[in-house]
């Protein structure tokens, strides 16, 4: 055992620093400073190189966690990276917005024990920024190209990963996109504080560079149909995400200025990579001076809070119906947004909304909790006669993401789907109903982390490719 | 017996028995007239002595047959005249010969058919037959097996027809002749037919009987006209089971104590041999082979071989020398130099006989006794006045006139005492060596030393990049493998150190690529041999490997024509192995061991056996096979099936001999793979990969300041340390006999694949073949040139990984258990027992259920016996505090106490404090006791606050091994419990030191029925095949409890490749040892328990089916206390304070006795629910029922092949239950301390004066020891002033004289003492003096035998003359002054001061870390002796030391009278300058009084 690891004895935990709060208010820039080179390593060295690590137990990668804390710990950033990324298509990705402290910090064996995790998303995306700063992360280069093609229908995470997967087996790749820019989620859904966008277009770069071919703008069912796309291509996978934002049916809901989340964020965002956004410059998605109301307690409604909080709104307050401790989202984040000044109104439903023409206030429930459910989360129960009001300029609803109508969206009414909409899949092969066509990513499991879809991307391309040597088998054995 | 029979039968049959799995050991000894006369006293004697050894055998369960015994003495001439006159013959002067034959006893016919071979084969041989005499023999005396198997016992009586033929031709003639009669009985399956002695010499008289019952058996014996010059005798303990009166000792030429662990080795070499032999002397060659015969003991192949080289001309010391040489190697310091040439010729004629061995030979000229080279058995000797020497494993195994006597002494390391008997002459060790060396001389010129012409310099790499990692892919290499295993090896020139145990799938079992040496487990010794310390005593091993035609044995003349070469070690580097290709040019040639993806593996090996044939017929003598040339086309063999396949089809066609194998393959990387590939037969091995492996780390500069080549030498080293390991665990000391040995066990290699290509290797279970071999080298080899990945894949094997190999210790199921019993939920145990019956296979168990033909239906749960007879039937495995943190120790002993289960102490003592019960009505003391190799905190007081002992034999996780406990963990806590000091080091040896043999064990069993005699003492085993004959050995030994642990036991440290490749499942060594104990009517007589790897209910119902009682379930009891399987139990970091002294670190522990009860608790409900439903209601109905088990095959396909039905094969145990009815004591026989405890207690009473003398023999064991409990018992621990009750002894006192004697006793004794004197001592003081006859001068004879204050914690030691072999090993307190002793003196001491008047022997004070010795080295000698790794020495500086050296010397001059003490008393201030102070190096600066007064202490060596 190299005597350079299990030092959480000696060594406490620290994270990078978080810059000042109110510098980092100001701007849209991530709010975690660099790791230094010795500190990484340093804090690497705190791993206890468990027998069962329960980090990667907990990981949905299963990243081999302790192993490249140990060569970061060593200072092999290289092989650390390679390591790293041998299980994980966008590690600086999941380094930068992955709930570590559900995942694999909130399982790590010193963390259990009241030691203090050892800082792994830091140090992942550390070895992975290292990588890019030292050109160690290069196209995949083909020795042989296959001529069997796929298509790709979505430019997420699981797409991304599927597409990088299946290329460095030497198919042929073509992601359809309905955006103007590949990323999905990444690129306009989630704020450049978390995680800044060059990240997100070097990484679709690199891929372009390894000969996949993107085509942005395009709309399956409008541009082409699936069955158009199934003839072109020797399989399809179907990686759209779910963007079918959740809805509350409330009193009022008519009312201006109440927006769903994702056009709030993609507003931000793109404004953030330099577009021209309208509805932005004309101040509608703008919280600028605003009494801002978040309805919803996850990653998304935090994305908002500290959004509004960077647009210098007047005030920002998070609603939720149940209390801290059963909050979905990473107490992380909660942490971060209280810090910047968000104030959470806990065991709190919104009952109306209230204004003239555009939202005013609203009228707010109080929520105490019940037994729990069978899901073992307690259930909220509104208090009789206890509402109140909280006053709002502009209301944003981040309540979750339902998936779109796909088969009528992509002129397929043979596709099934589930009941909730998402595609249903063979848990073994994650093909769909229609051959050859395969589903992966939230369309499949419901809005979900972003780790699950770089996770099931892997997947699906280990399938596929499955698929398509048999496929090439038999085609070999009729001739 | 006719049960016994069918028993065995069926057992054979289905492969759980064979007869050479079969162990002894005994007593042995001689006696000869040192002035060549024939006497009628010799042979007395000689029945006097084996009288004398009775407690050295064993008896059967009937109480009367023995394990065998017997007398070989000079043939009476007079007697025998008699017997031919009556046969009507005349004599006529010519020699007689005599033939002692065994014929089958009711079958009259075969009776005929061989006695018509003898007398054909006679005559045929120029011999006329006088006639057949029945020998008159008393069968009453016999047990009831023993009769039942006794043979029809005959002789024939003969003589030449050429009367020249006289002494040795003669002999030669008779030998050849029975050789041929041999071969013609095996040829026509005559069995039961053995001639215990043919020859004009000398008579061996042997049977099952109890050694004293010899003369009353044999009535010839008591005739007055048997006269001899020598008698031999040798008595027999047996570890079997099937009774054989042939087995019985002695054999033609030698009788032996101990056993050979290179036997397989020897076998294969010996048929190697054959192929060379030659000789003049004989009519014809193959007359004498097979040398060894088929089904021999390991003691009878090694008469085979001597009585070879004695007919052929070689004397009996010089065939000693060549079987069981000198450790020479590493001793040029102290050995003369035609010794150690003489030693280095013979070394390069035959390969060692390695193992315990004490010996009494003959070879009718010469006479002698002789040690094995680690001297691990006890000879004693005495030369009289009146012309005799005696020799024998004891002193005062016959009483002889004190004042008659010469001189008195021991055989240390392979010496021999001898007496030429024609010459009438005696030979002391040197002068026989001195003799000898003188005529061998002239032969050492021809031996080559090659490491001087293959030196490591300018390393290369061969392949990089893309090439190295498609090849480690290929042969399966993973990251784990080069981060944890390959890299330590250079860096810290050292194994990689894990903890924990094995949770994952045996090889066959797994679905990912397991290389071939995964399914090869290493062998180990355990009770009826004991394991080598290759740290500490590393002086007696040695890795040599010789190159070169084996020649001639039977002509030294012509033995070495050819040069021989020779090199320190098998392992070359690359720049080595390419020097070795260009040395041996012409003569060496590459066999490509790789083949087409179009071929098959099949025709691959058929492939290179051919090529490999070709080129020896051609003359090359050295064969490199090599698996370089692998590519994306080109797949590997295995490279061990190459070199098995190749060694064994070169023996087949007899051509091994003129060839080495040398291999040149990227398989080879952990310590284990090496030794697989040198064990199955490569004679060096080049591991490219590895080195290439290497490279691409040190270009990485992962390796500091070390040069490449350093860290190749490093990784070599790493590499030699570790076979030497993997050898000492099964107490092999020189490589040349491991080599080719086949010294493992497979689990789950098809049986043709053994016998084809591993021939030797114990397969009980069959499975995987050729084509499922072939299957996964495609699989493996497709993957790797198919990977895209820049890296290689995770590993898992050592550490869980999600991707990597399957544990069966998962994140999910830890935490459900944890929750479990945190929440005392029954409910969640279930789901996490259902988690673990969803697992893949990882054990045999997981491929086994119930057979539901058999059951009658399920019951209600209400009538299966209540949860209180389950749960104490539990125990929580043996883990030390100091493996454990305080608070888990404690923790688990208390919730083992609440529901009446055992806890155990482990080996590290235990605070006394928590012998009583706590206010609260729970108690922290652990119900069992451990004694293990290191002997902490064994006291008396420890001993006595138990109800059960347990003898830890061997470690699941590392049998054969040993432990360290580092001085970072060694907290003031743990230095109190142990007798040591804080910070240092602590070493638990391999071996029990007082344990090399079965009949040591049973010692240690009565020394602690004495000490304790309400404890029922049990030993733990580990599970291997033939573990079966060692529970069997260990119940014959009167143990009460005998526990079966699986390979995959925990461990708190141990090298990595141990916890993988060492052992077996329980489910194969409990089913094996049920079998062999019912075959054997031991069963009920012993409680049987199992540990391993034990987590659910249905582990245990099916533990109970496979025949245990009891069971132990230690790690999922650390899992329920909160242990979370980081495995870092070695390095004192244990994050949730379990398994580590941090304080710090300790305060997170969180398990409560709570959570150990409820853990238990839901096992038992577990196995209640289960045996409802079986419809049985108590565990007892169950227990040995295997019937009620069959075989599901599961899963992988290639499972299918696996054949579990050795398992299940059921011994019938007739009127005897399956299970120990009443868990009783079973009963030793009385010592001396029961006869007088009554009258002593008496007196005490009445506060007399106890003045009396006994009189004490060597039968005589463990006197004192009662005497102690009773005195512990009556008085209290400790509270007696010292010399409170004094008792005198006159004689020869037997083993473990004083053994555990309590503080307020003295026991002082005139004459001399046998081993373990003082063992355990804990306060008492024992004086031992020359008795008042005796004309000895005491610090020139040996007065007290081996192993003598071992574990001693306090008390006092006082002896006027030499002592054995490591003399105060693992002293930890007590006082002791002597005056000489031999080899490993102070071995592992950890306190305790030890005063030396005389010379030690070679390796004193090795891996002693405390304590201090002072030595009399007024020859200058001591330097030579010492090991200086851990202690430093001087002279005696400081007055503190001075005054209190003299002190001691002083009180030894009053105890002893001893004119040495007397005489540097009188010349102290001279005398103090030949005295040497030793002290460790990690007490130098711990010390309250400085040695010196100088500033730094410089470091001698």
């Amino acid at each position: 055992m190299s005597e350079k690891m299990l030092k959480f004895v000696d060594i406490g935990q620290q994270t990078p620093p978080k810059r000042e709060v109110e510098n980092r208010k100001k701007d849209f820039n991530e709010i975690y400073k660099e790791f230094i080179n010795k500190k990484a390593s340093e804090q690497s060295s705190r791993c206890s190189q468990c027998g069962v690590p329960f980090c990667q137990v907990h990981c949905p990668l299963s990243n081999n966690i302790p192993d490249w804390l140990k060569l970061t710990a060593e200072g092999r950033l290289k092989e650390a990276y390679e390591l790293s990324q041998s299980t994980n298509n966008m590690p600086e990705v999941c380094g930068r917005i992955c709930p570590q402290d559900r995942l694999c910090e909130g399982n790590c064996v010193i963390e259990q024990s009241g030691h203090g995790t050892v800082t792994i998303g830091s140090i992942e995306k550390y070895i992975t920024d290292t990588a890019w700063e030292n050109g160690w992360v290069k196209p995949i280069e083909l020795k042989n190209e296959r001529n069997q093609s796929i298509g790709i229908i979505g430019a997420g995470p699981a797409g991304l990963a599927a597409a990088e997967e299946l290329r460095k087996q030497g198919y042929k790749i073509t992601i359809y996109d309905r955006y103007d820019r590949a990323g999905g989620l990444l690129i306009y859904g989630i704020p450049n504080f978390k995680l800044e966008k060059f990240v997100v277009e070097r990484r679709t770069k690199l891929l372009e560079d390894s000969g996949i071919e993107f085509i942005q703008n395009f709309e399956v069912g409008k541009d082409a149909s699936l069955d158009q796309l199934r003839k072109k291509h020797d399989a399809i996978l179907i990686a759209t995400g779910v963007y079918k934002a959740r809805e509350i049916d409330l009193p009022g809901n008519d009312l201006n200025n109440i927006f769903p989340a994702m056009d709030f964020l993609t507003a931000s965002n793109k404004k953030g990579l330099g577009d021209k956004v309208e509805l932005f410059d004309n101040g509608t998605l703008n919280a600028e001076g605003k009494d801002v109301v978040v309805i919803g307690g996850g990653d998304t409604a935090m994305d908002c809070v500290r959004t509004s909080i960077r647009q210098k709104a007047k005030s920002v307050k998070c609603l939720y119906r149940r209390d801290k401790e059963n909050m979905p989202g990473s107490a992380r984040e909660v942490a971060n947004a209280e810090e910047e000044g968000v104030e959470f109104v806990w065991l709190s439903s919104p009952k109306e909304f209230k204004g003239t023409n555009k939202i005013e206030k609203l009228i707010v429930d109080k929520i105490k909790l019940g037994e729990p459910d069978e899901t073992g989360r307690r259930k909220p129960e509104i208090q009789s006669n206890s509402d109140f009001e909280v006053k709002a300029d502009m209301v944003i609803k981040a309540l979750g993401f339902d998936p779109e109508d796909l088969p009528t969206l992509f002129d397929c009414n043979d596709l099934q789907v589930s009941k909730w909409g998402t595609v249903k899949i063979d848990f073994d092969t994650m093909e769909t109903n229609l051959k050859g066509v395969f589903a992966a990513g939230d369309i499949v499991r419901g809005a979900s982390l972003v780790v699950w879809a770089i996770k099931d991307g892997r997947d699906v391309a280990k399938s596929i490719k499955n698929y398509l040597e048999n496929k090439n088998l038999k085609q070999s054995k009729v001739a | 017996m006719k049960k016994y029979n069918k028993n065995l039968d069926l057992l054979k049959k289905n492969h759980v028995y064979s007869e050479e799995m079969e162990h002894d050991a005994c007593g042995v000894g001689l006696i000869a007239s040192t002035e060549g006369k024939k006497s009628r006293k010799v042979v007395e004697y000689g029945i006097e002595a084996l009288k004398a050894v009775w407690h050295r055998g064993a008896v059967d369960a009937d109480g009367k047959t023995g394990d065998g015994a017997g007398i070989h003495v000079e043939i009476p001439k007079d007697f025998f005249i008699e017997k031919i006159e009556v046969t009507g013959h005349f004599y006529d002067n010519s020699e007689i010969c005599v033939g002692m034959i065994f014929l089958p006893r009711n079958d009259y016919s075969a009776q005929e058919s061989c006695k018509t071979i003898v007398e054909s084969e006679l005559t045929k041989n120029n011999f006329s037959i006088y006639g057949w005499r029945q020998v008159p023999v008393n069968p009453k005396v016999l047990g009831e097996k023993a009769f039942q198997t006794m043979p029809e016992i005959i002789q024939v009586l003969f003589k030449s027809n050429d009367p020249d033929l006289l002494n040795k031709e003669l002999e030669r003639k008779i030998y050849e002749t029975r050789r041929k009669i041999e071969n013609q009985a095996f040829k026509v399956s005559l069995n039961n037919f053995y001639i215990c002695s043919l020859s004009s010499k000398s008579i061996i008289y042997k049977g099952m009987f109890l050694a004293e019952a010899i003369a009353d058996f044999y009535l010839d014996l008591k005739d007055e006209r048997f006269v001899s010059r020598y008698a031999i005798f040798h008595q027999r303990f047996s570890t079997n089971t099937a009774p054989s009166w042939n087995l019985a000792q002695p054999f033609r030429a030698i009788a032996h104590n101990g056993e050979i662990n290179t036997f397989r080795g020897n076998k294969n070499w010996m048929k190697v041999h054959e192929q060379e032999m030659n000789s003049p002397l004989f009519e014809n060659i193959e007359n004498l082979k097979p040398v060894i015969q088929q089904g021999t003991s390991d003691s009878a192949a090694l008469d085979n071989v001597f009585e070879l080289l004695n007919i052929s001309g070689q004397p009996a010391p010089l065939a000693k020398l060549m079987l069981v040489p000198d450790a020479w190697s590493k001793k040029s310091k102290i050995l003369p130099k035609d010794h150690q040439q003489l030693f280095n010729f013979l070394n390069s004629t035959m390969e060692p006989w390695d193992g315990p061995a004490a010996i009494a030979a003959t070879d009718n000229e010469w006479v002698i006794a002789a040690n094995d080279r680690n001297g691990l058995r006890p000879l004693r000797y005495a030369i009289t006045k009146d012309k005799l020497l005696f020799a024998g494993s004891e002193t005062g195994m016959i009483e002889l006139n004190e004042k008659k006597i010469l001189s008195k002494g021991r055989l240390g390391p392979g010496e021999i005492i001898g007496v030429r008997i024609e010459k009438g002459k005696i030979f002391t060790n040197d002068k026989i060596k001195d003799f000898l060396a003188k005529e061998y001389k002239h032969f050492n010129s021809q031996i080559v030393d090659l490491d001087e012409k293959l030196t490591i310099s300018n390393e290369k790499n061969i392949f990089s990049g893309d090439d190295l990692r498609r090849r480690q892919y290929t042969f399966g290499m993973s990251l784990e493998d080069l981060e944890l295993i390959l890299h330590p090896m250079a860096e810290d020139a050292k194994e990689a150190t894990g903890s924990m145990g094995d949770d994952t799938p045996l090889a066959v079992l797994s679905d990912k690529y397991r290389p071939l040496y995964h399914f090869f487990r290493q062998n180990f010794s355990q009770v009826t041999n004991p394991p080598i310390d290759s740290l500490r005593e590393n002086k007696v091993m040695s890795l040599k490997t010789r190159f070169g035609n084996l020649g001639n044995i039977l002509d030294f003349d012509t033995l070495t024509k050819e040069n021989i070469y020779v090199l320190n070690s098998p392992i070359l580097s690359n720049s080595q192995f390419e020097k070795f290709i260009n040395f041996f040019g012409k003569n060496s040639i590459i066999i490509d061991c790789t083949f087409d993806e179009s071929g098959s593996l099949f025709d691959a090996i058929e492939k290179i056996q051919k090529d490999a044939e070709i080129a020896v017929r051609q003359g090359v003598t050295q064969l490199i096979l090599s698996d370089k040339n692998l590519s994306d086309k080109k797949l590997p063999i295995p490279m061990l099936l190459c070199v098995g396949a190749i060694n064994t089809f070169l023996i087949q066609k007899k051509l091994r001999g003129y060839v080495s194998i040398n291999v040149q393959s990227g398989e080879a990387l952990d310590t284990h793979s090496f030794a697989t590939l040198i064990g199955v037969g490569a004679t060096t091995v080049n591991p490219y990969l590895a080195f290439d492996s290497l490279y691409q780390r040190f270009e990485k500069k992962l390796f500091g300041q070390f040069s490449f080549d350093e860290c190749v030498e490093r990784y070599i080293k790493s590499v030699n340390a570790g076979l030497l390991k993997i050898m000492s665990k099964m107490g092999i000391s020189v490589l040349s006999s491991y080599r080719g040995g086949c010294n493992f066990e497979t689990v789950g290699l098809s049986r043709t694949i053994v016998a084809d290509y591993f021939p030797g290797v114990v397969s009980k279970i069959s499975g995987i073949g050729l084509t499922g071999i072939e299957k996964k080298i495609r699989g493996i080899h497709k993957e790797a040139f198919e990977s895209t990945d820049t890296i290689l894949p995770i590993g898992g094997i050592y550490r869980y990984r999600k991707n990597g190999e399957t544990h069966q210790y998962q994140g999910k199921l830890i935490h459900l258990l944890q929750s479990a019993v945190g929440s005392n939920s029954y409910e969640a145990y279930k789901k996490y027992v259902q988690g673990i019956y969803n697992l893949p296979p990882i054990n045999l168990r997981d491929l086994i259920d119930f057979r539901k033909k058999k059951l009658t239906g399920p019951i209600e749960i209400s009538e299966v016996e209540p949860i209180e007879n389950i749960l104490k039937r539990f125990g929580s495995g043996s883990m030390s505090h100091g493996a454990l943190s305080k608070e888990a120790h404690e923790t688990l002993a208390i919730g083992m106490n609440r529901i009446k289960g055992a806890s155990c102490s482990g080996e590290g003592g235990e605070d006394e404090a928590r012998f009583k019960v706590m206010e609260s009505g729970d108690t922290a003391n652990s119900r069992v006791k451990q004694i293990a190799s290191a002997r902490f905190g064994v006291t008396i007081n420890y001993l006595n606050n138990c109800n059960e002992i347990e003898i830890k034999i061997a470690q699941g996780a590392k049998p054969g091994e040993g432990g360290q406990l580092p001085g970072f963990k060694v907290t003031e806590e743990i230095a109190k419990l142990r007798h040591s000091t804080p910070g240092v080091t602590l070493i638990s040896p391999p071996p029990h030191h007082d344990i090399y043999s079965i009949e040591d064990l049973a010692q240690l069993i009565y020394d602690l029925k004495q000490v304790n005699p309400k404890a029922r003492i049990g030993v733990k085993l580990v599970a291997s095949s033939g573990v079966g004959t060692i529970a069997a050995g260990v119940a014959k030994a009167k143990a009460d409890i005998i526990l079966i642990s699986g390979h995959n036991g925990g461990t708190g440290a141990t090298p990595q490749t141990s916890v993988k490749y060492v052992g077996i499942p329980w489910e194969m060594g409990l089913t094996e040892a049920n079998q062999v104990l019912t075959l054997n009517n031991l069963r009920h007589k012993v409680t049987l328990r199992t540990d391993g790897g034990i987590k659910t209910g249905r582990d245990v119902v099916i533990a109970a089916m496979m025949g245990a009682e009891e069971y132990g379930v230690a790690t999922t009891a650390l899992v329920a206390m909160g242990c979370i399987m980081v495995r870092q139990c070695h390095s004192n970091t244990c994050p949730v304070g379990v398994c580590t002294q941090d304080e710090k670190l300790r305060e997170k522990f969180t398990g409560t006795p709570d959570k150990v009860v409820n853990l238990f608790t839901f096992i038992a409900t577990e196995v209640r629910e289960i045996l409802a439903k079986l419809g049985f209601k108590s565990l007892n109905e169950i227990i040995g029922r295997t019937d009620l088990l069959m075989q599901v095959s599961k899963a992988s396909p290639n499972l299918d092949d696996l054949d579990l039905n050795p398992l299940f094969v059921q011994a019938d145990p007739g009127e005897n239950k399956r299970y120990c009815e009443n868990p009783e004591i079973n009963i030793v026989p009385d010592t001396l301390d029961q006869k007088i405890w009554p009258e002593i207690e008496k007196k005490l009473d009445r506060s007399e004066k106890i003045s009396d003398e006994y009189e004490i023999k060597n039968t005589n064991r463990a006197v004192g020891t009662r005497i102690s409990y009773h005195l512990y018992k009556k008085y209290g621990n400790e509270k007696l002033e010292n010399n409170f009750l004094t008792l005198n002894f006159k004689g020869s006192a037997g083993q473990s004289f004083g053994a555990f004697a309590t503080k307020g006793l003295k026991l002082v004794l005139k004459g001399d003492a046998n081993d373990y004197v003082g063992k355990g001592l804990s306060g008492a003081t024992i004086s031992i003096k020359l008795s008042d006859e005796s004309n000895l001068i005491s610090n020139e004879n040996t007065i007290i035998g081996n192993t003598v204050l071992y574990g001693a914690t306090s008390g006092n030691l006082f002896a006027a003359g030499q002592a054995g072999e490591r003399f105060a090993v693992r002293n930890s307190g007590a006082t002791a002054v002597i005056e000489g002793c031999d080899s490993n003196g102070c071995e592992y001491m950890t306190g305790g001061t030890i005063v030396i008047l005389g010379e030690v022997g070679d390796n004193f004070g090795a891996g002693m870390t405390g304590g201090m010795a002072f030595i009399y080295d007024s020859n200058n000698q001591f330097e030579k002796k010492v090991n200086p790794e851990s202690i430093i020495w001087q002279n005696v500086e400081t007055d503190y030391w001075i005054n209190y050296l003299k002190n001691l010397v002083n009180q030894h001059f009053q105890e002893t009278n001893s004119n040495l003490s007397k005489k540097i008393i009188e010349n102290f201030e001279e005398e103090i300058k030949n005295f040497i102070q030793i002290c460790p190096k990690e007490m130098v600066n711990k010390l309250v009084n400085p040695i010196t007064l100088k500033p730094g202490i410089k470091e001698v060596s």
